[in-house]
């Protein structure tokens, strides 16, 4: 009886003082201290209370869980109530229109995302890709390509050199017979890179710009899908309605030679690209079996693209690094 | 090549508008680079590839024009008399001393010329082409080359003294040419003398000694094929092209000479009253035939379409191929009879070049690879592209500059130009260095936007140029990755460095203050790892960035790339903290240039295990004293820190440190 009435006293006093505790708290903390202490799992009071019901004799169980469930639901409410006001601070009424903060973020050059772009596209026709020299030997740029010295197709004017052998790439196809060298069909690469042209700069032209050279070699390949794959990544790149058309054209490292043309609206056609079936002489000269393997190129600028794609109308500003210009990519 | 459209009507029938025509030729191969209206006339301006010589002339594309549309080409009518009309003793005199020189020509003397302006028709069509009208004589020469592709010369045959001889140039030789210009001969180039002097710069400018002018009576007509190397390197060590040299140095007809003679003479005959004086000399004529044998399999197999045997033949005798088609054991096979004039022409492959172009190519399927995928170099991790995702989270703007830069900007830099990779033929002084850091570029570019931006972080992607040859040859090339930070200051600018790296998942780095002033002042460290370094991090010295007008504080670095993606680890995950973390602060007053690494080493080395994380909260300077508040993060992972063990490690840490100058701010007051 006597453990029975001091509960009951208990559950008085523990309701007493937590209205006396309530009442003064003014800090959230105050009010967190408050809700260790009384609901706790450990150590909480009320916890503890409950603890000691299974101790009670058998006739008054029933109403004490009831009255410390009761008291409970109350002291949360008042907690809650509490706590409202304190943790809710109210702010003065926003005008909406005001801007937000300006947040100055770093960005990617426009060149990059052309390139990056490109790759994926290619990506998932299983193409990998890799840069290579840029100071390249006259051997991989022009001889193995089927332009011995002196031949027409190679533009000595259009050259810079550094010597009798070594001279600045003019197109990334350098990279092909390098990559013939140390690897065997099947090929699928991209060599996107730099490369160089002596020429003066004006709004078409800079003595260096990037181009991006791709290259495959199996024992299927055949015109067809070159074409296919020229027109499946034109219109991956600029949209699916896009009107592409390709004619007969002559490089010395592919034969039959192509180019290509992309119809846009308001200029009309517009050349974005070179390819061929890889000329069976470079294919020899890659250390491949001409009569087992045949394979497609292709070149094209990223500089064309991202002035095409951006309506940018200067190259030079794709290279002359103002932020202002940069900033809006 | 310039083509009035008049002209052409003259070889083929053409139904067709302008702009039908012009793209029809496009997609056929013959490029269009444009089309003007004059008068009542056309003038097409085709790009021709140095492979087409034959399209060097109005009846070449007049071929194109019959092939692409299955009609017939008519060519005027050579003349018929060859034998010499009148009696002379004038004589052709013409020693070819190297036969490989000139190879083909026909040669003849033309006399009882009288030399007066072209009729309008004919000095009208030259002028349409592009060529200036000059006299009868000469308009002629020019006339048939534009019509049949062949370069000829007339020589005055009354001021040519004693014989004719061709040979080589040797090497400071000199000819005044029709232009009045006294040339300097390399070795090599083709000329002609008399007696006395040079009179003719073989394949590029007739001399000027021997020129056509109003009294001329009689003419040596020469109408040769060179050897078409030594025409381009004298156009090129000259620097002059001519119509002529631009059709001598390609691979020219080896037959079209004796047509191209007597097409020349049957227009003098009437035009200048000429007579043939000679018989006419062909030299190498008729040419060697050729056969291709074309399997059709291989046709249809390159080309991804199959074309009927029947529309193979006939596209080839369109371009005019002899075409016979055989049953071998591996198939069907076109036995093609390549015509003179496509030197072009040797291989199986080269002929389904034509079958393809003139079939179509838009009219192929559009069909994507279907052969196998390589499997070696698939699916890996784009490097370059983590490099330049990271710095771009971190606030900084990509930049591509040019690789190519001026001798100014290298000297600015400190660079000795004599260590700078250059181009032996610059164009402009604005590119002929390679550039030696990526620096260049980027300050160039710092400098550039100073006049908008206060504040702001470069960086850039590429290669670097040194003048060491590697193993493979060429000059080393490395790549690298560098930024600037203007405006910025020393713990922000280094920040963004340790947490590149730190999120390229490279660790264990260090910076060692260099020992040697760097290119860019003297506050500058090298980044290592272990004991190898990957590059320089530093402060730009102000008597540099003046010169690129910038005068806030600017820091950078320049990382090697490969070095980078070297050490690069897989990343792992570490078990985040299960106990709660114990945080406290610690103040020091640092004696004898203490530097901040042996202090982090020594809390480190104290504290061991347990030390989850450790901050420099301030740096600052106190009575001349450098003092700094450390920000410590204590854990275990095996139990809740209770107070005993965290005074523990304090004690130890603090124990350390004081044995090594540091002496904690607290201590020292009380």
């Amino acid at each position: 009886m006597l453990e029975l009435v001091l509960m009951v006293l208990d559950l008085n006093e523990i309701e007493r003082l937590a209205l006396k505790e309530l009442s003064q708290a003014k800090t959230g903390a105050a009010l967190e201290k408050i809700r260790i202490k009384y609901f706790g799992r450990r150590r909480g009071i009320l916890q503890n209370v409950t603890k000691q019901i299974p101790k009670l004799p058998k006739e008054q169980k029933a109403g004490i869980g009831t009255k410390i469930n009761k008291l409970r639901t109350k002291l949360e409410q008042l907690l809650n109530q509490q706590a409202k006001p304190v943790s809710i601070k109210k702010e003065s009424s926003v005008d909406l229109t005001t801007p937000g903060k300006e947040i100055d973020l770093g960005g990617t050059h426009p060149l990059t995302s052309v390139i990056d772009e490109v790759k994926e596209i290619f990506h998932s026709l299983g193409f990998s890709w890799i840069d290579g020299p840029e100071v390249e030997l006259d051997a991989y740029n022009f001889q193995k390509l089927n332009m011995p010295q002196n031949h027409p197709a190679r533009d000595v004017q259009q050259t810079y050199y550094i010597n009798d052998e070594l001279l600045l790439r003019t197109h990334t196809s350098s990279m092909q017979v390098r990559y013939m060298e140390d690897h065997k069909p099947p090929i699928r690469v991209l060599f996107p890179g730099r490369c160089y042209r002596r020429d003066m700069p004006d709004s078409t032209h800079l003595p260096s710009f990037y181009q991006i050279e791709g290259l495959l070699i199996d024992d299927a390949s055949k015109m067809s899908d070159l074409i296919g794959t020229l027109d499946y990544f034109a219109k991956s790149f600029f949209g699916k309605n896009l009107k592409t058309r390709v004619y007969g054209h002559h490089f010395a490292y592919t034969e039959p030679s192509i180019e290509m043309e992309v119809y846009y609206p308001g200029k009309g056609w517009l050349e974005i690209l070179g390819a061929g079936m890889v000329n069976p002489i470079v294919l020899k000269n890659g250390r491949i079996d001409p009569n087992k393997f045949r394979g497609w190129a292709f070149g094209m600028g990223p500089d064309r693209l991202a002035l095409l794609k951006y309506g940018i109308s200067d190259i030079r500003s794709l290279y002359n690094s103002d932020l202002r210009f940069l900033k809006q990519f | 090549m310039k083509v009035p459209l008049s002209w052409l009507k003259e070889y083929v029938e053409i139904k067709e508008g302008t702009e039908r025509l012009a793209e029809d030729l496009l997609l056929s191969g013959t490029k269009v680079e444009s089309v003007e209206k004059e008068k009542e006339d056309v003038i097409f301006d085709f790009e021709i590839t140095p492979n087409r010589s034959d399209c060097l002339s109005i009846i070449g594309i007049a071929r194109e024009v019959a092939a692409i549309y299955n009609r017939r080409l008519t060519v005027p009518a050579a003349f018929s008399e060859t034998q010499k009309e009148i009696e002379s003793t004038k004589k052709i005199n013409l020693a070819v001393l190297d036969k490989s020189l000139c190879p083909y020509y026909s040669i003849g003397i033309i006399d009882e010329l009288k030399v007066s302006q072209s009729p309008m028709w004919l000095s009208e069509r030259l002028e349409k082409s592009g060529i200036r009208s000059l006299s009868n004589i000469v308009d002629i020469t020019n006339y048939v080359m534009t019509e049949t592709g062949q370069p000829m010369h007339a020589f005055d045959y009354d001021k040519i003294k004693g014989k004719m001889v061709l040979r080589s140039s040797k090497e400071g030789e000199a000819v005044t040419t029709l232009d009045g210009v006294e040339r300097k001969l390399p070795s090599g180039a083709i000329i002609i003398e008399d007696s006395e002097k040079l009179i003719d710069l073989a394949g590029l400018m007739g001399g000027a000694s021997s020129e056509i002018d109003k009294n001329t009576k009689t003419v040596v007509l020469h109408v040769p094929v060179y050897d078409s190397l030594s025409v381009r390197r004298a156009s090129q060590a000259l620097g002059l092209r001519t119509e002529a040299s631009n059709r001598f140095e390609k691979k020219l007809d080896p037959a079209a000479h004796r047509y191209a003679f007597e097409r020349a003479y049957s227009l003098m005959k009437p035009l200048a009253g000429g007579k043939l004086a000679s018989t006419i000399e062909s030299v190498g004529y008729p040419a060697k035939e050729h056969y291709v044998k074309l399997p059709l399999s291989l046709v249809s197999d390159t080309l991804g379409v199959t074309i009927a045997e029947k529309e193979v033949c006939s596209i080839l005798s369109r371009l005019n191929f002899e075409t016979k088609l055989e049953s071998q054991a591996e198939g069907k096979t076109v036995i093609v009879g390549v015509p003179s004039f496509r030197t072009d022409i040797h291989e199986p492959i080269d002929l389904i070049e034509e079958i393809g172009r003139i079939y179509g190519y838009n009219k192929f399927p559009k069909t994507l690879p279907v052969g196998p995928l390589p499997t070696s170099e698939l699916n890996y991790i784009d490097f370059e592209r983590k490099v330049k995702q990271i710095l771009i989270s971190l606030g900084l703007q990509e930049i591509y500059s040019s690789t190519l830069t001026s001798l100014l900007t290298v000297e600015d830099l400190g660079f000795d130009s004599e260590e700078c990779l250059r181009v032996a033929n610059r164009l402009i002084f604005d590119y002929e260095y390679l550039r030696p850091t990526l620096l260049v570029g980027i300050l160039l570019a710092a400098k550039l936007n100073i006049e908008n931006f206060k504040k702001f972080s470069l960086f850039e992607l590429g290669r670097v140029f040194t003048k060491d040859i590697g193993k493979n040859g060429l000059p080393n090339q490395p790549k690298k990755i560098a930024a600037i930070f203007v405006d910025s200051d020393f713990r922000s600018a280094k920040g963004a460095l340790e947490t590149f790296l730190k999120k390229l998942n490279i660790s264990g780095f260090t910076f060692k203050q260099l020992t040697e002033t760097s290119r860019f002042g003297k506050e500058a460290s090298m980044v290592l790892i272990g004991t190898g370094s990957i590059g320089e991090f530093g402060k730009i010295d102000s008597s540099i960035l003046g010169k690129f007008e910038i005068s806030s504080p600017t820091f950078w670095f320049e990382l090697d790339l490969e070095a980078l993606q070297a050490r690069q680890k897989e990343k792992r995950y570490t078990q985040i903290p299960k106990f709660p973390v114990v945080k406290e602060e610690l103040s020091l007053f640092l004696q004898n240039n203490l530097p901040f690494q042996s202090i982090s080493e020594s809390i480190k080395n104290s504290a061991g295990n347990n030390l989850y994380k450790m901050s420099l909260f301030e740096d600052t300077n106190i009575k001349g004293q450098r003092s700094v508040l450390i920000g410590l993060e204590y854990y275990s992972q095996k139990n809740t820190l209770d107070k005993k063990l965290v005074t523990k490690i304090r004690g130890k840490i603090l124990t350390d440190l004081k044995k090594i100058g540091a002496q904690p701010r607290t201590s020292n007051l009380s």
